[in-house]
């Protein structure tokens, strides 16, 4: 099939595009952050990419105190929960936020997720229970590949607690 | 071969590639599926609690940085939402296609920036903006749109040809992306693991982990299939092994017709897989599938079986209607 020759100025954006393109993508490669902070919308494409060699695992999660009863603790992973910030970026934004090892920052971060979430209880837009803190835990499982996911871990360790005022 | 020669032929090789004359039905219609994807993705989601959050979690991509853009108002996000889903329709429909187009590039830039801003686990989206920058530079209005109605109503639609080198970049270049995507996850993957990532228990660990509602860091996976086949490591490896190929040979699909078909199959399903038991949201990542698909053939296809329909159904009438007479 005969190639219809293009105007100039549509081979240099083209051009340019693809320049950008690549130099990004060369860039977020070779910089590739250890703390998984890509170049956006350049990425590194890091997800998964790390040799996993225990079934141990430790993770950070968010749990509200019930007003009405507070021995128990909900797990904050919802949609409501968290909004408008997704599971998975909260998650990540609060592991950077740990790793800056500013208490005050980190408690600003959970005070203002405990007042976000109580304003929209308030409001009607979403029916979680009324919570009179949130608390901030370090959950260590050790995964069996043959049994059944739980709820609870096999030990947890209380790093902070914020509370309404 | 003399270097003239040498820098005609790379220079035709990069024409041929980009500019090999296409039709603009196709891009048409890859416009208007992609873009309804979009609103389905995007579309109802609203952007103004980001100017409620407390700073502390404002963590702004490079680019807002260097632009010095602060954390938004409830009134910006308001305006630059409205846009967005106003621009994103008007782009789907093909109305006002190149005004629509770049204003939707210039706001989904933003709002998936904003998204990142807050953040950083949003690779899938990164080639949203990608794919909405090469609509917006291209003629992607001139088939399958309301501006080519209006066009031929005032008698002005000849001046469009239907196959033209303008019309195949804008697909050339999402094949492009993607295939920079992949490759780079594989590459990851070599990287930071070597093989190891194959022939360790990397993947069956990761399978259970998805399964822990308090472990996973992604969505929840739609079946428990992974803690089944977790309990199979051999099983496992195959499957790491098989998706680190795709992702490596993937490249090959920009330039084999013959494979094309195979890798990019192979690609979507081993996406699908990872939805159906691993969790991670790849929806607007893709919807760059459908720009593999020359939907020009396809649509001939489909008029061709209506048309013969059409023909079958009139033939099977005409006894009918003739005896009846």
């Amino acid at each position: 099939m005969a190639v219809e020759p293009p105007s100039a100025p549509r081979r240099v954006t083209v051009l340019a595009l693809v320049s950008v393109l690549i130099g990004g993508a060369v860039v977020a490669f070779v910089r590739d952050d250890p703390h998984g902070e890509d170049l956006w919308p350049f990425s590194a494409y890091r997800m998964y990419s790390f040799t996993l060699r225990t079934w141990r695992v430790s993770t950070h999660r968010v749990f509200g105190v019930p007003r009405e009863d507070g021995r128990s603790e909900v797990p904050l992973m919802g949609r409501d929960d968290l909004y408008p910030i997704g599971h998975n970026s909260y998650y990540f934004t609060l592991r950077r936020i740990e790793q800056m090892r500013d208490p005050a920052r980190l408690e600003a971060a959970l005070r203002d997720t405990l007042s976000r979430y109580e304003a929209r209880r308030r409001a009607g837009l979403h029916d979680g229970a009324p919570l009179r803190a949130i608390r901030l835990y370090e959950l260590r499982w050790r995964l069996d590949p043959r049994g059944t996911p739980r709820e609870v871990p096999d030990s947890r360790r209380l790093l902070l607690e914020v509370a309404t005022p | 071969v003399s270097r003239g020669g040498f820098g005609a032929r790379l220079r035709d090789a990069w024409n041929g590639f980009w500019f090999a004359p296409a039709s603009a039905e196709n891009l048409g219609w890859c416009r208007l599926l992609f873009f309804t994807g979009i609103f389905f993705f995007f579309g109802a989601r609203d952007f103004r609690g980001f100017a409620d959050v407390d700073g502390v979690f404002w963590n702004p991509v490079w680019a807002f940085r260097l632009l010095g853009f602060d954390q938004p108002s409830r009134l910006f996000l308001t305006i630059v939402q409205s846009v967005w889903r106003i621009a994103v329709v008007a782009s789907c429909v093909g109305l006002f296609t190149r005004a629509a187009t770049l204003l939707a590039f210039l706001t989904g830039t933003y709002l998936l920036g904003l998204l990142y801003s807050f953040g950083g686990s949003g690779s899938s989206t990164g080639i949203v903006v990608f794919v909405l920058a090469s609509l917006a530079l291209s003629r992607c209005g001139d088939a399958v749109s309301i501006d080519r109605w209006l066009r031929r109503r005032r008698g002005i639609a000849a001046a469009t040809s239907a196959s033209s080198g303008e019309y195949g970049w804008p697909v050339r270049f999402t094949w492009v992306v993607m295939a920079i995507a992949f490759f780079a996850a594989g590459l990851s993957k070599l990287r930071h693991s070597g093989l190891s990532w194959v022939s360790s228990d990397t993947l069956a660990i990761l399978l259970v982990r998805v399964n822990h509602p308090l472990v996973r860091q992604a969505n929840a996976p739609m079946f428990d299939w992974g803690l089944r086949l977790a309990r199979h490591p051999w099983i496992c490896r195959g499957f790491a092994a098989g998706s680190l190929a795709i992702e490596l040979t993937f490249p090959l699909a920009l330039f084999s017709r013959r494979l094309r078909p195979l890798i990019v199959s192979a690609a979507l399903a081993m996406q699908i897989g990872i939805i159906l038991v691993m969790g991670p949201n790849f929806g607007p990542f893709m919807l760059a599938y459908v720009f593999w698909i020359p939907w020009d053939r396809v649509m001939e296809r489909l008029r061709g079986a209506g048309a013969k329909n059409a023909a079958a159904a009139v033939s099977r009438e005409i006894p009918v209607t003739s005896g009846a007479t």
